[in-house]
């Protein structure tokens, strides 16, 4: 029954009865709007189907949910913190690079290739040459995992917390705040002025007591999960 | 009677400002590398998708590592929207894979066969409120649909999609994804009999 697909082309009132639920979406082309106007005006029973899914579709949107659908800043900040560790970060690109109605350009589209393109493959050779010596400098250097440049990818991935900064705190006072609190920027701001930060484990609470009690914080939740502490 | 699309209740509609154009310009820029732009397209999204993994999956567990794994999948392969569809399809799309992976995964039961031998839902313990009682048994009756006419649901009722975005998502022929909202509808008249039939 499931996969039986009903014969269109027949009984008008079954060809409106499948074309019901899009009614009020504007998702019906013009011939198929003026089909159903049509016949909704001559069938009560089209009319009272059609009032009782209006009704239905208000319900499903009140409809109980098994998580939180609320879009609560807490879960959206927990879920990118946890998203964002996974992530292969790309060089970013200021430019807008794709066009409005195609995000990506036909072949055709694209500049021809300067008298040098056939010689892109030599490129390619040397560029692999070249990486493959940087991984094997990387390769024989000590190692020290407690050692990480200013330009080294973050690790949101390690953020167990989240912090929103007073927007008239010094950066002093945001230094002093991260130091009393024993806690590690990893990342931010966000889109919304968060930042990610880190705490041992075993200091997590006692981070999170802390950062409540420093004026340049306006506000500070736990990624951890679990019921907000 | 025909109402304009902006009368209809609730469904939750593309929530990045500026529409669709908007929408394709933010992969551009994911597609590109920018963090923030991806980071304000999770957040956009965030809401919807959760509510749509929710009503597909109902397991809490299996919600939040969908959306993120969808997620990665917009991240890695940005540059492979060819702008032919919707955004919002594309994203439905690699959620509803994902989801049906994870579900098969789990070993969870997809169909349900014995819907129709299923009594009325009506006698639910009586709670306080008429508008609980009733969103209660909606909620139940949604549950009880086989996963493809409850996806075809949601997605009509409270994403406000049409049936050609629908058959894009689920990948199938735009008849078929009538014929499961027509069966769905009726499966639902006959689950809401009783107090929820009164008050629709």
């Amino acid at each position: 029954m499931n996969g039986r697909i009903l014969r269109l082309g027949g009984d008008e009132h079954d060809i409106v009865q499948l074309l019901l639920p899009w009614v009020d979406g504007g998702h019906l082309d013009a011939a198929e709007t003026a089909r159903v106007a049509a016949h909704l005006s001559g069938c009560a029973r089209c009319q009272a189907d059609l009032a009782w899914q209006r009704r239905l579709k208000e319900l499903a949107a009140q409809a109980p949910a098994a998580v939180d659908v609320s879009g609560a800043s807490a879960d959206v900040d927990r879920g990118w913190a946890a998203l964002r560790g996974r992530l292969d970060t790309r060089a970013p690109v200021a430019a807008e690079v794709r066009g409005r109605s195609s995000i990506r350009p036909p072949r055709a589209a694209r500049p021809a290739l300067p008298w040098w393109g056939g010689l892109r493959w030599l490129v390619a050779l040397q560029s692999t040459v070249i990486v493959g010596l940087a991984a094997l400098a990387v390769m024989m250097l000590p190692r020290d995992d407690a050692y990480r440049a200013l330009g080294s990818a973050n690790r949101a991935g390690d953020a167990s917390i989240i912090v929103v900064f007073r927007p008239d705190a010094s950066e002093t006072q945001i230094r002093q705040a991260l130091r009393d609190s024993d806690v590690r920027l990893v990342d931010g701001p966000t889109v919304t002025g968060a930042y990610l930060l880190s705490a041992a484990p075993a200091r997590h609470a006692a981070a999170l007591e802390r950062l409540r009690h420093q004026s340049a914080v306006l506000r500070v939740e736990s990624l951890e999960a679990g019921p907000a502490r | 009677m025909l109402r304009s699309r902006d009368d209809s209740p609730g469904p939750q509609r593309a929530p990045i400002d500026g529409g669709e154009p908007a929408e394709k310009r933010l992969i551009g820029r994911i597609a590109a590398g920018d963090l923030r732009a991806f980071e304000q397209f999770y957040r956009a999204y965030h809401v919807r998708l959760t509510r749509f993994l929710d009503r597909m999956t109902r397991r809490r567990g299996v919600v939040e590592e969908v959306l993120n794994d969808t997620m990665l999948v917009v991240w890695n392969r940005s540059e492979r929207f060819d702008g032919s569809s919707k955004v919002s399809t594309w994203v439905f799309a690699i959620a509803y894979r994902k989801a049906l992976k994870a579900l098969q995964r789990l070993d969870e039961a997809v169909e349900d066969d014995m819907l129709d031998e299923r009594p009325a839902i009506g006698a639910g313990p009586e709670q306080h409120a008429q508008t609980r009682r009733v969103n209660a048994q909606l909620g139940r009756a949604l549950d009880s649909l086989s996963i493809d006419h409850r996806t075809v649901v949601e997605l009509t009722y409270f994403h406000d999609m049409g049936y050609r975005e629908i058959a894009q998502i689920v990948d199938c022929p735009v008849d078929t994804v009538k014929t499961r909202m027509f069966h769905a509808r009726r499966r639902l008249r006959a689950l809401l009999a009783g107090d929820a039939e009164d008050w629709l």
